[in-house]
C-alpha cells in the first residue's frame, strides 16, 4: 500500500470530464515541465508535471478525462484506482461551468470516495457569457469543498486554485488520521437519506445497485444546480454549435466538408513540410561532406569515414527529414481535436468504417496513413477498444503512404506514359481495398475486448488556443522522434553494413552482402515476373524506407543515388529489364510487401507485442507476393507480356 | 400514428421530438457508460439529428449532445412528449426507412412495445 503520509512530495491529481478544460488547466499549472508516459500496463497516456508555489512544491498527475468513476471502462478504472490506491493528497476537480449538472456527477462521486477536493470552476467566463449566474459560495457550501472559478486557457484563477490546493494539502498533513480514513462526504444537501458507502476501494455499495447510485447522484447534482445557478433570460433556442452542426452534419454537405478538411490537412502538412524537409536533407548532406573532408584531413581510415558519413549521419538525416511532416500533422490533428471537429468526423464515418468492422474513430489513422503510416499508427491511440486499435494498426501499412509515390511515378512514366495518373490511382485504390478487406477478416478473428459501442459526446465548438495545440504537438512529436529514432538509425546502419561488406566488394555490387541476398531472393520473385537480383535488392532496401527502392535501382543500374524518378538512364535501364506487365506486378509488390522500418518500430511500440509485429511484417509479404504473382500470371494468360 | 405517445426506443423518436427516459435496457458496461453520461431514467432527451447515412443519431440530454448508434439507442426506452416533434414526421419516417440490421431490430422492439 502506498501511504501518502510517507511521501516526500505531495501529489495533486487533476480529475474531470472530457472537454472540461482539464488539459488546459494541467498545461497552465505545469507549463513545459511535464512528462508523458503510459499508465502501468496500458497504453493510455499518463501525464505528470511539477509545480512550485510559495516555497512548496508538488507533483501534478493528470487523470484520464472521465464522466464517472464507477464503471469498468479503462479510463474510469485508471482514475478510480489512482485515487483509491495512490491516494493523492488533494484532487483538483475541473468542472465545466457551462455544463454544471453533468460535471457535478463526477464531483459527487469523488466526494463519496471521501477524497480531499478542490474544485476548479472552469470556463467561468463562458458561463457568464451564456447568462449563467453561479453562486460560488452557495455551491461551495452545498458541496463542502473549496471552489475557485478559473479560465484555464487564459491561466486565470490558476494561482488561487493552487493556493487552495496547497492549503488543502497542509490541513491534510496536519491531521493525517482523518485524511486517510472515515471521511464522509461533506455535502450538505442530500436528496436521499442513504448516503453512499465510504470504503474508498469500493465506490458503490453492493446493496445499492449502480443504476440507483447513479440516479441518486444525478438527482443531487440537478438539485444543487437548481439552487445555485440562476439562468438569465432564456438563451437562444439554438446554440452556435448547433447551428454549425446544421451545416457540418448536413446530409449533403457532411462528406464534402469532411473530405475538404482532410485535403486541407494534407496540404498543410505536406506542402509546408516539403521545403523544410528538403532543406534539412541538404543541410545534413553538406554536414556529412564537411565531416568527411575534416576526417580525411585528420587521416581517419576510409571505412570509419564511410560508416560515420554514409551510415550514422545519413541515418540521422533520414530521421530529421521525417520530423517536419510529423510535427505538422500532429499540429493539424491537435487543432482539429481542440476545435471539436474530430468528434463530428468520427460520427459521420462510423457507418463507413462499420462496414469493415471498425469504429468511426478509426478513420483518423486510415486517412493519416496516406501521408505516413507511422503517424497513422500513432493516431490509432485515439481508439478505445484494443481490438479496433490493433486492427487499425495492422492494416495501416496497406494504405499507400507518400514515400511510395516516387516508385509509382518512376515505373508509370517508364511504361505507361499516357496512363500515368490512372496507374498511380489504381495502386492507391488497391491499397484502400486491401486495407478494408484485411480489416474485415481480422475483425472476424480478433475477439472484441469490449463490445464495440459508439457513444460520443459532441462537445461545443471552441476556438483552440495555439499555445495548447503547440504543447500537444510537441509532446506527441517528441515522443515519436525519441522512440522511432533509435530504430531507424539502427536500420540504416545495418543496411550500410550489408551493402559495404565483405571488405573488398564494391558497395552495392553482386558480390556485396546485399547483392548476394538479392541473388538468393531473386528466384522467389521469378513467378511475379521480376526475378532479378537488382529488383530483389531494391525491395530489401525498400523495407528500410520505401523511397529507397528508387534510390537503390539508381545505384544498381549505375545512374547514381540522387537520380530523379524521370532520369533518362534509369528509365531506359528499367525499360530494358521490365515489361509493362512485370512492372505493374512490381508496383503491386512495392505497395504491399512490407512496412518500412519506422512503421515496424511504431507497430512494435503501439501494440506492445512481438507476435503482432511479426504478423504485421509477414502477412503483407505473403499478400504482396501472391498478388504480384496473380497479376503477372493472369496477365500472361490473357496475352499481356 | 395514434400510438406515437406510447413508450418507444430512443431511436424511434422523430427528428426534434422530446421524450422522458423510462428505462436503460442496454447490457452492463454500456448501461453504466450511458448513465454516467447523464442518461438516467427520468431524464429529458431530444432527438437532435441523424448522421448522413442514417446512423448514428444525435440526442441531447442535460445540456449535452451525444452521438450514439441506433443499436445502442434501441436499448433505451423513452416516453415521447405529445406533439414535441418540431419537424414533420414524414422526414423522420423517411430516415427510418433506410434500415440496417440494427434499426430493424429496433422496429421489432417497437412493435413489441406498442403491441402491433
Amino acid at each position: 500500500m502506498n501511504d501518502s503520509s510517507i511521501r516526500a512530495i505531495p501529489v495533486i491529481a487533476i480529475a474531470g470530464n472530457p472537454n472540461s478544460g482539464k488539459t488546459a488547466l494541467f498545461n497552465a499549472i505545469t507549463g513545459a515541465r511535464q512528462h508523458v508516459g503510459n499508465w502501468p500496463g496500458v497504453t493510455v497516456e499518463k501525464k505528470e508535471g511539477r509545480v512550485a508555489r510559495g516555497g512548496k512544491s508538488a507533483i501534478v498527475v493528470d487523470l484520464p478525462g472521465t464522466y464517472g468513476l464507477g464503471s469498468q471502462a479503462l479510463d474510469e478504472t485508471i482514475a478510480r484506482d489512482f485515487i483509491t490506491r495512490e491516494r493523492p493528497d488533494v484532487v483538483v476537480n475541473v468542472v465545466d461551468s457551462t455544463n454544471l449538472e453533468r460535471n457535478l456527477y463526477l464531483t459527487i462521486q469523488l466526494l463519496d470516495l471521501g477524497v480531499p477536493l478542490v474544485m476548479a470552476l472552469n470556463m467561468f467566463d463562458e458561463a457568464k457569457a451564456l447568462g449563467l449566474d453561479i453562486d460560488v459560495k452557495e455551491l461551495s457550501k452545498a458541496l463542502g469543498a473549496e471552489i475557485v472559478p478559473t479560465v484555464a486557457v487564459r491561466s486565470q484563477g490558476v494561482g488561487e486554485l493552487l493556493d487552495a490546493a496547497f492549503a488543502a494539502i497542509s490541513t491534510r498533513t496536519a491531521e493525517p488520521d482523518s485524511a486517510t480514513q472515515d471521511r464522509k462526504p461533506q455535502y450538505s444537501i442530500e436528496s436521499n437519506t442513504s448516503v453512499g458507502p465510504h470504503d474508498p476501494a469500493e465506490l458503490h455499495d453492493p446493496a445499492e445497485p449502480y443504476g440507483l447510485a447513479t440516479e441518486r447522484r444525478y438527482k443531487l447534482a440537478a438539485e444543487i444546480v437548481q439552487s445555485v445557478v440562476k439562468t438569465a433570460a432564456d438563451g437562444p433556442a439554438e446554440s452556435p454549435s448547433q447551428r454549425i452542426d446544421r451545416v457540418v452534419l448536413n446530409p449533403w454537405l457532411a462528406y464534402p466538408i469532411f473530405f475538404g478538411v482532410v485535403w486541407a490537412m494534407f496540404q498543410f502538412t505536406f506542402s509546408l513540410s516539403a521545403p523544410v524537409a528538403g532543406w534539412l536533407g541538404g543541410a545534413i548532406g553538406a554536414f556529412g561532406g564537411w565531416v568527411a573532408r575534416a576526417m580525411e584531413i585528420a587521416g581517419a581510415p576510409e571505412v570509419v569515414v564511410a560508416f560515420l558519413v554514409d551510415g550514422i549521419i545519413a541515418g540521422l538525416g533520414a530521421l530529421l527529414e521525417f520530423a517536419p511532416p510529423i510535427f505538422l500533422l500532429f499540429f493539424a490533428i491537435s487543432f482539429l481535436e481542440d476545435i471539436g471537429y474530430m468528434a463530428r468526423a468520427a460520427l459521420i464515418s462510423d457507418r463507413l468504417m462499420g462496414a469493415v468492422g471498425l469504429h468511426g474513430k478509426a478513420f483518423i489513422p486510415m486517412i493519416l496513413g496516406f501521408g505516413c503510416n507511422v503517424t497513422g499508427i500513432l493516431a490509432a491511440r485515439s481508439l478505445d477498444s484494443r481490438r479496433d486499435r490493433l486492427v487499425s494498426i495492422l492494416v495501416n501499412p496497406l494504405i499507400s503512404c507518400s514515400a511510395r509515390l516516387p516508385v509509382y511515378v518512376l515505373f508509370a512514366s517508364a511504361f505507361f506514359p499516357r496512363r500515368r495518373g490512372l496507374v498511380v490511382f489504381s495502386l492507391y485504390a488497391l491499397g484502400v481495398v486491401l486495407a478494408a478487406l484485411v480489416a474485415k477478416v481480422l475483425s472476424v478473428f480478433i475477439k472484441p475486448d469490449v463490445s464495440s459501442t459508439f457513444v460520443m459526446e459532441l462537445p461545443p465548438y471552441r476556438m483552440p488556443r495555439i499555445s495548447g495545440v503547440l504543447i500537444q504537438t510537441w509532446e506527441r512529436g517528441r515522443e515519436f522522434l525519441h522512440k522511432a529514432g533509435t530504430v531507424i538509425l539502427l536500420a540504416v546502419v545495418v543496411v550500410w553494413a550489408l551493402s559495404n561488406l565483405p571488405p573488398g566488394a564494391a558497395p552495392g555490387s553482386p558480390e556485396s552482402l546485399i547483392g548476394r541476398i538479392g541473388g538468393v531472393m531473386a528466384p522467389l520473385l521469378k513467378p511475379a515476373g521480376f526475378g532479378r537480383w537488382q529488383a530483389a535488392a531494391a525491395l530489401v532496401f525498400g523495407a528500410i524506407a520505401k523511397e529507397l527502392i528508387v534510390g537503390t535501382l539508381g545505384v544498381l543500374y549505375g545512374s547514381g543515388v540522387g537520380s530523379a524518378p524521370g532520369s533518362a538512364s534509369l528509365v531506359s535501364a528499367i525499360q530494358a529489364n521490365w515489361t509493362p506487365l512485370s512492372a505493374y506486378a512490381f508496383l503491386v509488390m512495392s505497395l504491399v510487401y512490407m512496412p518500412c522500418v519506422a512503421t515496424i518500430a511504431a507497430i512494435r511500440r503501439e501494440t506492445g507485442s512481438r507476435a503482432w509485429t511479426a504478423f504485421a511484417m509477414a502477412y503483407p509479404l505473403v499478400l504482396g507476393w501472391t498478388l504480384a504473382v496473380i497479376v503477372y500470371q493472369a496477365g500472361r494468360l490473357i496475352g499481356l507480356a | 400514428m395514434m400510438n406515437d405517445d406510447r413508450p418507444t426506443s430512443l431511436d424511434g423518436l422523430d427528428l426534434g421530438e422530446r421524450g422522458t427516459i423510462i428505462r436503460i435496457g442496454c447490457p452492463g458496461p454500456l448501461r453504466h457508460r450511458l448513465m454516467d453520461m447523464g442518461l438516467t431514467p427520468g431524464t429529458e432527451v431530444r432527438l437532435e439529428g441523424v448522421a448522413p447515412l442514417g446512423d448514428p443519431i444525435i440526442v441531447s440530454a442535460r445540456g449535452c449532445r451525444l452521438g450514439l448508434r441506433r443499436a445502442e439507442a434501441a436499448g433505451i426506452t423513452v416516453s415521447p412528449w405529445p406533439d414535441s416533434a418540431r419537424t414533420d414526421r414524414c422526414r423522420g419516417r423517411h430516415r427510418r426507412g433506410r434500415l440496417n440490421a440494427a434499426s430493424r431490430r429496433t422496429r421489432v422492439f417497437r412493435a413489441e412495445v406498442s403491441g402491433h
